[in-house]
């Protein structure tokens, strides 16, 4: 409760600030009336160059492994207004609210899962942009991206990740905006930025019995206990930072970055007694090194990212280990290309992630390695884009299938009908959403 | 109306016999000129409208704010229509990156994607032919009582988007009439007729395109420009990590 009233002082506070700066200092106490008259003009020349913009969208899913019933029937809306309070300062405020009464109008779900997706009533991207030559600063709740990959999470580890879908929802829903500020710096082809989160943010995960729910991992059989992961608090000193640096030469699209922040994931440390497992998770800082390129060459884009973390926390099955948890390093990568055939844009990556300290009995293989391919098209001008994505493990069957249509019915008006297809052992990063296979309709209106 | 405009159109450009008089200038000069005519050579802003139309569909419209800075730089913002709000292409020399606003980041693509229609990423956004292309005078025709001097231009690199193009420039005021465009193959695959000569940021300049797909007939975009405005623009509107300021 604290939090959302710290948030709407933050909202508050971006609106308001901007105008009272631009606002002269009063040089006497007359000057009172012609401040507030100068206020007054702020707030109404910002309101007349407002622009707002939303999508109301449908969302309708509906599982089509055992146990088939209706998983999501959301209504969403999502507005935008922004606009310029002067030449130098720009705002955004992003508001969403969501309802879903699958989980009210049928059983398919306990009362966990309904408290965790029912509704939601959440501020996104609100910020304020100041922009003063070869500097930009933005201050507010916003998404910090880095990375070249399509279609999947690398090198884009600023923010916290709505997880609660799985990666199903289009990223910039993913993406959790932070609060936060994100100083950069251009010149000439040279780009520095500084990131301060003083909000430290979490993954937010399906809660037990809901669609999506990750389960610890145990030996087959093994009964378990888990609670809520404890989170730190929220100080200045569990705040996040981080700094990238990217050069355009010669085509060649260059970045690095390094960010000091938490593991977002909770780590499962676990104690035994008998047979049972019991988890008690807990986040941990980490820290964070990466690389990225892009290149084109004879109309073959090239793309590459890189993330290393000194000290990742992996879960072993070793039942000798007092906590289940061995830290080791680990680095995640990928390599990609882009190509049009014609009228179909494709795209091809080869996805690893390397244990380089690996012991017997960790969890996860010392070398994953997954590939995926994507590929969109137009029919009818344009009108009608079916797109595919399919993403498979080589270390053991462990697959998932996105095929999807849009049909853009008009300007404003446009349908989805889509299928996400798992398959795999419980193990596989896809496979443990064997069961939750989906077909699916989205129907957004643009206003 | 628009038949009667079609006609003239192709009156308008039905090629004549020419007396063979030298030009006074090199081809690279009347293709600079020809460039100067097109668009500023200084940094400038523009809205484009482009009218898609092909045979047995609605017509489409798009409409595109484009910033234009020095002969290599161009970002163009998605205005209309409103589900495609917010894109952003972002083209640095022959580098090209797209925002989109589902994902939120600046991705890489190659030059020869298309963006709308006929008209590909390097149509909007390349403005010069000079720079891209090798030009060498091929010929003079007289069209509808005007010299016109024909322009062959090849190009330079292989990632420009046309292999070759013919362009009609008139002798006097190095106003473009049209041009062609050919695959390295040499297959024709679009005619641009410039059309519409207004004064706009300062001279009289062609504020209407038809490019016209020569592989399917009766498919063709129309791009309109307007509120073309000189402005010196900074450098960082021109960045990949600008992108996504240009999308509010």
């Amino acid at each position: 409760m604290g939090h959302r009233r710290w948030m709407m002082g933050m909202v508050v506070g971006l609106i308001v600030l901007p105008v009272i700066v631009r606002a002269e200092e009063p040089q006497a106490s007359e000057a009172e009336p012609g401040r507030i008259h100068a206020m007054q003009s702020a707030i109404e020349s910002a309101l007349k160059n407002m622009n707002i913009r939303g999508q109301a969208t449908q969302e309708l899913a509906y599982r089509v492994d055992e146990s088939r019933e209706w998983t999501k029937f959301r209504h969403q809306i999502l507005l935008t207004a922004s606009g310029s309070l002067s030449d130098a300062l720009d705002y955004r405020i992003t508001p969403r609210v969501y309802y879903d009464p699958v989980y009210d109008i049928t059983d398919n779900f306990p009362h966990t899962a309904r408290e965790s997706q029912r509704s939601e009533i959440e501020l996104r991207d609100t910020y304020l942009d100041y922009s003063s030559g070869e500097v930009d600063v933005r201050i507010g709740k916003q998404q910090i991206v880095w990375g070249e990959a399509v279609g999947l999470f690398f090198a884009d580890v600023v923010n916290a990740k709505d997880l609660r879908e799985f990666v199903l929802p289009d990223f910039d829903m993913i993406r959790i905006p932070q609060w936060g500020v994100d100083l950069e710096y251009t010149h000439g082809e040279g780009h520095l930025e500084l990131v301060w989160l003083p909000i430290r943010d979490f993954h937010r995960l399906g809660v037990s019995g809901s669609e999506f729910h990750l389960d610890p991992t145990v030996p087959s059989g093994t009964p378990f206990t888990e609670v809520d992961p404890s989170k730190p608090p929220r100080s200045i000193s569990n705040s996040e930072a981080g700094a990238r640096v990217g050069y355009l030469m010669g085509g060649w699209d260059l970045g690095a970055f390094y960010f000091y922040t938490w593991d977002k994931f909770p780590v499962p440390y676990r104690t035994i007694s008998g047979s049972t497992y019991n988890f008690v998770p807990q986040y941990r800082r980490a820290h964070i090194v990466g690389t990225s390129f892009s290149k084109e060459i004879n109309d073959i884009v090239l793309k590459s990212e890189l993330t290393f973390n000194p000290g990742a926390d992996l879960q072993t099955f070793d039942t000798t280990d007092a906590d289940g948890i061995i830290e080791s390093p680990v680095v995640d990568y990928l390599v990609g290309a882009d190509y049009t055939f014609g009228t179909v844009d494709t795209n091809i990556q080869l996805l690893q992630r390397v244990i380089t300290d690996h012991p017997a009995l960790l969890v996860e293989d010392e070398v994953r390695t997954h590939l995926s391919f994507w590929a969109k098209t137009g029919f009818l001008d344009g009108k009608l884009e079916p797109e595919l994505l399919i993403i498979t493990g080589l270390n053991e069957p462990d697959t998932m299938y996105r095929p999807k249509v849009t049909y853009h019915i008009s300007e404003t008006l446009q349908v989805r009908v889509g299928a996400d297809i798992f398959q795999g052992r419980p193990s596989g990063v896809f496979g443990r959403f064997d069961n939750n296979s989906r077909v699916y309709t989205e129907l957004t209106l643009y206003f | 109306m628009r038949s009667v405009v079609w006609i003239a159109t192709v009156l308008l450009c039905a090629p004549a016999a020419a007396a063979e008089v030298p030009p006074a200038f090199s081809a690279e000069e009347i293709l600079l000129k020809s460039d100067e005519v097109r668009y500023p050579q200084l940094d400038y802003t523009v809205h484009v409208t482009i009218t898609s139309t092909k045979p047995r569909a609605k017509e489409r419209t798009s409409t595109y704010e484009v910033l234009v800075k020095g002969r290599e730089h161009a970002v163009v913002k998605t205005l209309t229509p409103r589900a495609d709000k917010g894109r952003v292409l972002l083209m640095r020399g022959h580098d090209l990156w797209a925002y989109l606003p589902t994902v939120s980041k600046p991705l890489r693509i190659s030059l020869r994607e298309r963006l709308i229609g006929d008209v590909a990423n390097g149509d909007v956004a390349r403005a010069n032919f000079s720079g891209d292309y090798t030009p060498a005078i091929l010929r003079q025709e007289t069209v509808a009582g005007q010299v016109y001097d024909v322009l062959e231009l090849i190009a330079t690199r292989p990632d420009v988007t046309y292999g070759k193009v013919l362009l009609w420039v008139e002798r006097n005021t190095r106003h473009p009439l049209k041009a062609e465009f050919y695959a390295i193959s040499g297959r024709l695959l679009k005619t641009c007729l410039y059309s519409q000569y207004k004064e706009i940021a300062g001279r009289l300049r062609p504020t209407q395109l038809i490019m016209r797909d020569a592989t399917v007939a009766g498919q063709y975009s129309t791009m309109t420009y307007e509120r073309m405005t000189v402005e010196p623009l900074p450098d960082k509107y021109f960045t990949k990590d600008y992108m996504k300021k240009h999308m509010e």
